[in-house]
């Protein structure tokens, strides 16, 4: 018998838990957040209060 | 009056888990480090910005495991206690179990921010018992340390075992007291501190590291990623990398067992890329 059979159904992956103490579920891809948007830009009356 | 943004959080995620779910708190500060840089001949102080660092503190539940509904682990979870072999878990009122981590640095001249290195690891424990008329209890804590004979008694294996998951840590007892309180219980409050063996793992569980939790107590000298944005819209993002500068499990009877990490920023914090 070859080590592939009979091994087979013996082999479990290393699995990370995703409850349980300390344990966190898994981001399952990378994600991608939204653009940071930038605030609207004050109206142009500020600027003229500060020039006066 | 503006509508502020209040706990809107889009993304926390830590080591490839996600805490969006289980966070009660996070800071992230991002912090210059400055050095007074005025001339004598001027009364005025001038911090003149040398280097950048980032450090992340959060606070998180756990879910137990298995649970349909994410139901919260809580100090009922905890299913075994026992210092120095000592069944302590029907006398103790609480108990902070913590691990903290120093670092050195290992940035050089030519980068802004700090890459600090993790180079030592400690544990140790703060609990209260309370002592039984029986006796027992606390009173075991206060034999160590009134054995004449030895020192050897105040080595003790610290073990807990918590949803399923074993905590055990060899320490040593390096304080114990006697509380006596106006019309209050007498109480046994002890000072446990990590004693490493010259060889293999420490501590002695868990040894696997899946969870963010196990990665910080046996390894916690390689970084883990995390992402963090504020809200989906008119939020800010952040990424990089962390170790560890301390975890505490809090332990309280009636309450949620909580975990408080803090970690410091390992190179740049920039936004994650879109």
């Amino acid at each position: 018998m070859s080590e592939d059979i009979k091994d087979r159904g013996k082999k479990t992956k290393a699995v990370t838990r995703q409850s349980g103490f300390g344990a966190a579920p898994i981001v399952d891809k990378a994600v991608k957040p939204q653009a940071d948007k930038k605030a609207p830009e004050p109206e142009k009356e500020d600027t003229k209060n500060e020039q006066a | 009056m503006l509508r502020q943004i209040t706990g809107e959080v889009s993304l926390f995620a830590v080591g490839g888990g996600s805490y969006l779910g289980l966070f009660k708190n996070a800071r992230l500060t991002l912090a210059a480090a400055t050095q007074e840089a005025s001339p004598a001949s001027r009364i005025g102080k001038k911090a003149q910005p040398v280097t950048k660092g980032s450090t992340l503190t959060f606070s998180v539940m756990s879910n137990k495991s298995g649970s349909s509904t994410a139901a919260r682990v809580t100090v009922k979870d905890v299913t075994s206690f026992a210092i120095g072999g000592t069944d302590l878990r029907g006398h103790v009122q609480e108990g902070t179990l913590s691990g903290r981590f120093g670092t050195k640095e290992g940035a050089g001249w030519a980068d802004v921010w700090d890459y600090p290195n993790v180079t030592d690891k400690d544990f140790e424990f703060d609990g209260s018992m309370m002592i039984p008329i029986a006796g027992g209890g606390g009173l075991v804590l206060i034999d160590k340390m009134l054995d004449p004979a030895t020192l050897d008694d105040l080595a003790a294996t610290f073990a807990l075992t918590v949803d399923g998951i074993a905590i055990q840590i060899p320490m040593t007892v390096d304080r114990v007291e006697l509380g006596l309180q106006d019309k209050d219980l007498q109480l046994v409050s002890t000072h446990l501190m990590g004693a490493s063996p010259d060889t293999g793992a420490y501590p002695t569980l868990p040894t696997a590291t899946g969870t963010v939790l196990e990665k910080v107590l046996v390894t916690p000298y390689n970084p883990l990623a995390f992402q963090l944005q504020s809200r989906a819209t008119y939020g800010k993002s952040f990424e990089g990398e962390i170790v560890p500068t301390s975890v505490a499990m809090r332990f309280r009877r009636g309450e949620l067992v909580m975990i408080d990490y803090s970690f410091v920023a390992v190179g740049a914090v920039a936004p994650i890329a879109a």
